[in-house]
C-alpha cells in the first residue's frame, strides 16, 4: 500500500513523530544517550563529542556552565516551522526535521508548527488587503442606492390625515344628512 | 416578492400607467358616484389634538379611538395589556378600514388612468384612420 502513495518503509517509520518524542523523553534516562557531565577540553574530545551529536567539530560549542547541561551542544533555534523550506527532503516532513539533527529545545515548544503569533507576520498588510474589507459593505450600499430608484409596488396611497383645507371622501353613499362618516 | 419586483420594474418602465403616490388621487372624487360620497369627518381639530396630547403620527381619522386607548392605558397601568384590548382592537379596526379606503382610492386612480390611456390610444387610431381615408379620396 505504501508504494502506491510514494512512501518507502523507511519513510513510514520516520514520518511518525513518535521517535522524536521518545528520544526527547528518554534521552536523560537512557544510560547510552545520557550526556557526559564534563565539558570536553581537548581537541580529540571535542571531535568525539561533535561526532556523537552528529555535528561538525568546528560547529560544536558546549552550553555555558550555568545551564548545568554537561557536554550538550549549544545550537541556535532552527526557526519557526513555517520558516523552514517545505521543499527539502526531511526525514520527518511533518516536523521538517531530519534524523539526529541537533536542535534547540525551543524548536519543539516555541517554534512548533502549532504555535503562531510570536513575531510580526511576514506578509505585510497592504492597501489591497484593507480594501478587501470594504467589498461587502460597498456591495450593500451600492445595492441599496441602485434599488432606490424603484418604488415598492404596494398598491395603496399613503394614509391621509385630516387637514384644515382638505376634504377626504370615504366610499360610502352620501345620505344627505350633512354629517361626515366617522369610523 | 416576485410580484413586487416585477411591479416595481413595470412602474419604472411605464410611470404613466401607475398612480403617483406622493401626489395622491388626481381625478374628480365625485366622478362615477351618482349618489355622492360621504366626506370623512375629522374627530378633533388640530388644537384639540394638541390639547389631548395625541402623538403626531396618530393624528389621523382614528385619533378618537387612540385617545380611548391612551386613557385606558393611563388608568390600568401597568396591566394595560390585560384590560385595554377592546379599545386597542377598535382602534386597529378603524386603522384597517382607513387602509382599505386608501387601497380603494389607489385602485380607482389606477383604473381611471388606464381608461384614459386607452381612450387616447383609440382616438389616435381613429384620427389616423380618417386621415388615411381622406388622403385616399383625394
Amino acid at each position: 500500500m505504501n508504494h502506491l502513495i510514494g512512501l518507502s518503509k523507511r519513510n513510514i517509520l520516520l514520518i511518525n513523530r513518535l521517535p522524536i518524542q521518545t528520544t526527547i523523553r528518554t534521552v536523560l534516562n537512557n544510560r547510552e544517550w545520557r550526556p557526559k557531565e564534563d565539558v570536553p577540553v581537548t581537541a580529540e574530545d571535542r571531535a568525539a563529542t561533535a561526532k556523537k551529536y552528529n555535528m561538525l567539530p568546528e560547529d560544536y560549542k558546549p552550553l555555558p556552565p550555568e545551564r548545568n547541561a554537561g557536554d550538550m551542544p549549544s545550537v541556535e533555534p532552527a526557526g519557526k516551522f513555517f520558516d523552514r523550506s517545505p521543499w527539502e527532503d526531511y526525514d520527518y516532513p511533518m516536523d521538517r526535521q531530519n534524523w539526529n539533527e541537533p536542535r534547540h529545545p525551543s524548536d519543539h515548544v516555541k517554534y512548533d508548527k502549532t504555535r503562531v503569533g510570536y513575531s510580526p507576520q511576514k506578509r505585510p498588510v497592504t492597501l489591497k488587503i484593507l480594501l478587501r474589507l470594504l467589498l461587502l459593505p460597498a456591495t450593500f450600499i451600492l445595492g441599496v442606492y441602485g434599488l432606490r430608484t424603484f418604488e415598492f409596488m404596494t398598491p395603496s396611497f399613503p394614509s391621509r390625515k385630516p387637514e384644515p383645507g382638505a376634504v377626504h371622501y370615504s366610499f360610502e353613499k352620501d345620505d344627505g344628512s350633512g354629517q361626515g362618516v366617522r369610523y | 416578492m416576485g410580484l413586487n419586483i416585477s411591479g416595481s420594474l413595470d412602474r419604472a418602465r411605464h410611470p404613466e400607467r401607475y398612480p403617483e403616490k406622493a401626489k395622491g388621487p388626481t381625478f374628480d372624487p365625485m366622478y362615477g358616484f351618482p349618489d355622492g360620497r360621504k366626506p370623512k369627518a375629522a374627530p378633533y381639530t388640530q388644537e384639540e389634538m394638541q390639547l389631548l396630547n395625541i402623538p403626531l403620527d396618530k393624528r389621523d381619522y382614528c385619533a378618537h379611538y387612540f385617545r380611548a386607548v391612551m386613557i385606558c392605558t393611563q388608568q390600568y397601568w401597568p396591566s394595560q395589556y390585560g384590560y385595554c384590548e377592546p379599545e386597542r382592537h377598535a382602534w386597529e379596526q378603524c386603522e384597517i378600514k382607513n387602509k382599505i379606503d386608501d387601497a380603494k382610492e389607489y385602485e380607482r386612480e389606477l383604473r381611471l388612468r388606464r381608461r384614459r390611456l386607452r381612450k387616447e390610444e383609440k382616438a389616435q387610431q381613429t384620427s389616423t384612420h380618417n386621415d388615411e381615408i381622406a388622403s385616399n379620396e383625394e
